[in-house]
């Protein structure tokens, strides 16, 4: 029987308030490795693989229900009612502060508070918004996925590249971190750099905290201000770390800046 | 001369070194942990225009990418790196100082120190120009000759669907049509019409059928259903059609076949369709037999042999190789005397493969032909409700108390759907647009809209949000059905999303409809003076039509085994709600009620009990505002419901109903 925490690969550890994990676009719930241990004493601990991603089972792909960012937020809700989590606190990166902020729309009450790291409504420039990225730069990343996740290079490339030393070690490592399919990945590319979930901001209910990179291309300041702004109950923290990632560039400022916010 | 010596002192000399960094055909990149360069070698800055000062100090990696790749980089190369080191043979394109992007395949690795810190990234570089060439041109021919056949089959698949809207208006007002009372004559033409539109509509299927399983959108459907009345429902269909032909139709299936498997039981029925539907066409005289043979049974599966024998015309040695090819009749003068598309048999042998199965024919020209095929499946434990014939009988004024705003741009569903209102006396308004949509709801009151998802302008998905959005209640709470002809499994989630209660599938049957507009909108009430036995048996009919189990098998996949345990499980904890809903009626006790309202709140998300919310909180209103006698009359109320809503479990469990039709 397949059922919501074998569909999302879902990791439960710890006991206490409960605290769910989202990765991003690109990884899988690997990505929190070093920031979990910092929270194994106090809090019960949900780890889990967005559809698509990771070890979450590919069978439950299913386009129509993640065309938008919807069908992830969906699962989320799903996971914390299968749960039957209270007082739940959220944390998502990237792409998937954006899918808590639609659980929280679809659910109000369901999270107590969301950390949203490097978070962006929308990827591509307005008028009179700045995003970050043109719809051409877009299809670009579509392109060079596609020539990655192919393979054709790859596949070729032992030719040309030679082995490196442990190619046994190197297959395992490429299979246990950030699986995922390339359809699959190039449908998910596609519907996150294209949403545009702006006006979602001003309907979220629990309260947030933005933490913001610096240097950061994906989720430029400026976004992350303007997330601020729309967000009716929200503080912003414009981090030391640089980068997209400082949940895996400076795990303890970003641990700091979490525990504070829970306090 | 010892000219090694010699050798030995270059190679270990910097010389030695810096010439083999300068010149191997690769480009090498060093850069500090964020990627800000700190060497270069020849070759990179060879390829990339650049001088060395120009990017060392200066340039990080990611300045070398174009920006979408960026987001590539930081969101998964970056991480893949923290996380194992090394990723290798990645494809991005480096930017030139020239500006022109270059295809480049990289390989990198995190520089740690002894202690394991981060000091900085590697990155060896390949140039691969050529190689991508080829690759990206080879790539496009692939996608272009993909997507042509696509097109081709996208387009049949679209005609199809178009042509599929019309004949079925045109069928259900025959359908109307046939209940009213004509002469003999003008019945004999309706009967003619009723015919042709029927063998068109099932000539449209198969082409949809076809292009469907070349697109590859077909998957095999694994469900319970019993095979013997799969088979019995198919000779009581084309049993009459054989004795006009007089042709006898034999059905032999072995006593002891199981009630019921898993498989595909539509892709069955159509394979066996086509098949008894050939063989009465190509036999005139003898009989048509369809043996089942179970060759092999174990408690998990079954091996059913199907074998069609009919005493028809046969197909001779030359035209046997022929027969499954799509569009093709074993010879043209089968065409001539017998009409047909040629489509069936290709069908039916598409649909054995999708079923890991083939077709086997044995035949004699002037002697008759034998289909045969086997299929492997699955034992199910459940029994499976077969769905019998529902007769639509409205009673006078059932729906009198309704009314129902009907949005749709297309004429012939219009009259249909009004045809079938007028039919069950039910009140309604009808416009043509969204906009006039949200204008006649703000004046009028309705029970329930009926909204088309297709129309020009504004569709059916913004005309919900927008009447969602609406200031009032009402506008929240009044169910709003999706008309659509898109399949339920592609829209259900848009449908939800945009705020629709449920989806009617064009075409729908009458019995469709009207279970539709009995699920969503109130039943009558009945004036007071009705005695009590009959308001209470009205008000069970009423909550029964509430009670589902639609989510349920959603949420447990379907799987019967463990709905009916939960069902168990279920039904333990309604019987000791019960007790305590006594106790708290006899104690005004507001922490037990309190704590037995809670425990029920997964039951009724699960079963989508709202009234018994409502008649719960109402229950706490009366208890906390000191309104005992209410209270108790809510108590006994809510007691009452909890009796019916076991009986109803218990039915479930017992029926072993546990199968809802999607």
């Amino acid at each position: 029987m397949t059922n919501i925490l074998t569909q999302n690969n879902v990791t439960i550890m710890g006991n206490g308030r409960p605290i769910i994990f989202v990765h991003g676009f690109g990884c899988d719930q690997n990505m929190w490795r070093f920031i979990v241990p910092a929270f194994e004493q106090e809090y019960k601990i949900i780890l889990l693989d967005l559809v698509g991603a990771g070890d979450s089972d590919p069978t439950a792909y299913n386009e129509h229900k993640y065309a938008t960012l919807h069908g992830h937020a969906e699962d989320i809700v799903e996971i914390c009612e299968f749960l039957n989590l209270k007082d739940v606190i959220f944390v998502g990166h990237s792409v998937s502060a954006m899918i808590g902020i639609l659980a929280d729309i679809q659910n109000p009450g369901i999270f107590s508070k969301l950390v949203l790291i490097g978070p962006s409504p929308c990827y591509i420039n307005k008028e009179e918004y700045f995003g970050g990225f043109e719809q051409e730069d877009i299809k670009g990343l579509l392109e060079m996925m596609e020539s990655n996740y192919l393979g054709w290079s790859a596949s070729l490339a032992p030719g040309i590249m030679g082995n490196s030393n442990q190619p046994e070690l190197q297959e395992e490592l490429t299979q246990s971190f950030c699986k995922t399919d390339a359809t699959i990945a190039k449908h998910f590319a596609r519907v996150t750099f294209l949403s545009d979930n702006r006006k979602d901001l001003s309907n979220v209910y629990g309260e947030c905290l933005v933490l913001q990179c610096r240097e950061d291309i994906i989720a430029p300041e400026a976004v992350g201000k303007y997330v601020h702004q729309n967000i009716p109950k929200s503080q912003y923290i414009l981090m030391k770390a640089t980068g997209h990632c400082p949940h895996m560039s400076a795990p303890k400022e970003t641990i700091d800046y979490i525990q504070s916010f829970l306090k | 001369m010892d000219y090694f010596s010699h050798l030995d002192n270059i190679f270990q000399s910097h010389d030695g070194w810096k010439s083999l960094f300068g010149e191997v055909p690769c480009g090498y990149l060093l850069t500090d942990p964020k990627g800000r360069i700190h060497t270069v070698n020849d070759t990179l800055l060879d390829w990339l225009q650049y001088d060395r000062n120009e990017m060392e100090n200066k340039l990080h990696f990611q300045d070398l990418i174009p920006l979408g790749e960026k987001i590539f980089y930081e969101s998964r190369h970056a991480v893949m790196l923290k996380l194992q080191n090394q990723v290798n043979e990645l494809n991005y394109n480096l930017i030139g100082n020239d500006g022109i992007r270059r295809p480049m395949l990289v390989n990198s690795a995190r520089r740690l120190n002894q202690i394991g810190e981060i000091i900085g990234l590697q990155f060896v570089i390949f140039s691969f120009s050529e190689r991508k060439k080829y690759e990206e041109e080879l790539l496009n021919a692939k996608k272009q000759s993909e997507e042509v056949a696509a097109a081709k089959s996208n387009f049949l698949s679209i005609v199809s669907h178009e042509v599929r809207t019309p004949i079925h208006a045109i069928l259900n007002s025959i359908e109307i049509l046939i209940q009213d009372t004509f002469s003999a004559e003008q019945n004999e033409l309706l009967a003619v019409i009723h015919h042709s539109s029927s063998n068109l509509i099932d000539f449209v299927n198969s082409v949809l059928n076809i292009t469907k399983m070349e697109v590859g959108n077909r998957v095999a459907i694994k469900e319970p259903f019993c095979i013997e009345y799969l088979l019995k429902q198919l000779l009581a269909i084309y049993h009459s059609f054989a004795q006009k032909k007089n042709v006898d139709f034999i059905l032999n299936i072995p006593e002891n076949i199981p009630n019921v498997v898993i498989g595909d039981k539509d892709s069955i029925r159509q394979i066996l369709t086509n098949l008894i539907g050939n063989a009465i066409k190509f036999t005139s005289k003898g009989k048509i037999e369809l043996n089942v043979n179970l060759l092999a049974i174990s408690e998990e599966t079954c091996t059913l042999q199907f074998v069609l024998k009919d005493s028809g015309i046969g197909i001779s040695k030359d035209e046997l190789n022929n027969i499954f090819e799509p569009f093709t009749q074993a010879n043209q003068s089968i065409h001539q005397q017998f009409g047909g598309t040629g489509l069936g048999l290709s069908i039916s042998k598409q649909l054995l493969h999708l079923l890991d199965s083939e077709m086997k024919v044995e035949s004699e020209l002037g002697k008759g032909s034998t289909f045969m095929f086997e299929l492997i499946m699955p034992i199910s434990k459940e029994l499976v409700r077969n769905n019998e014939s529902f007769k639509v009988s409205v009673q006078l004024d059932q729906f009198r108390h309704i009314k129902i705003l009907l949005v749709d741009d297309t004429y012939s569903n219009i009259l249909i759907i009004k045809r079938y209102f007028e039919m069950w006396n039910i009140p309604f308004e009808h416009v043509f647009s969204g906009t006039d949509a949200i204008i006649t709801i703000q004046k009028q009151n309705f029970d329930l809209v009926l909204m088309d998802i297709n129309m020009p302008e504004m569709d059916g998905y913004e005309t919900t949000k927008m009447i969602r959005s609406l200031e009032g209640k009402k506008f929240q709470q009044i169910p709003i059905i999706a008309l659509s002809a898109f399949k339920v499994s592609e829209i259900k989630f848009k449908v939800k999303r945009s705020g629709m209660n449920d989806i009617l599938h064009k075409p729908f049957k009458a019995i469709q409809l009207f279970e539709t507009i009995t699920k969503w909108t109130p039943t009558q009430k009945m004036p007071d003076e009705t005695s009590l036995d009959i308001k209470k048996e009205l008000v069970k009919k009423q909550r029964y039509d509430y009670l589902s189990l639609n989510k349920i098998c959603e949420f447990f996949d379907d799987d019967p085994a463990v709905i009916k345990d939960y069902l168990k499980t279920v039904l333990n904890e309604l019987k000791v709600s019960i007790k305590e809903f006594t106790i708290a009626k006899e104690q005004y006790s507001q922490d037990i009620y309190c704590s037995v309202t809670h425990k029920n709140a997964s039951n009724i998300s699960m079963f989508n009990l709202h009234i018994l919310k409502e008649k719960m909180s109402a229950g706490e209103e009366f208890l906390k505002n000191g309104q005992n006698e209410l209270f108790v009359e809510q108590c006994n109320d809510i007691i009452l419901f909890f009796q019916q809503f076991i009986d109803w479990i218990q039915k479930q469990i017992d029926n072993g109903v546990l199968l809802y039709e999607k």
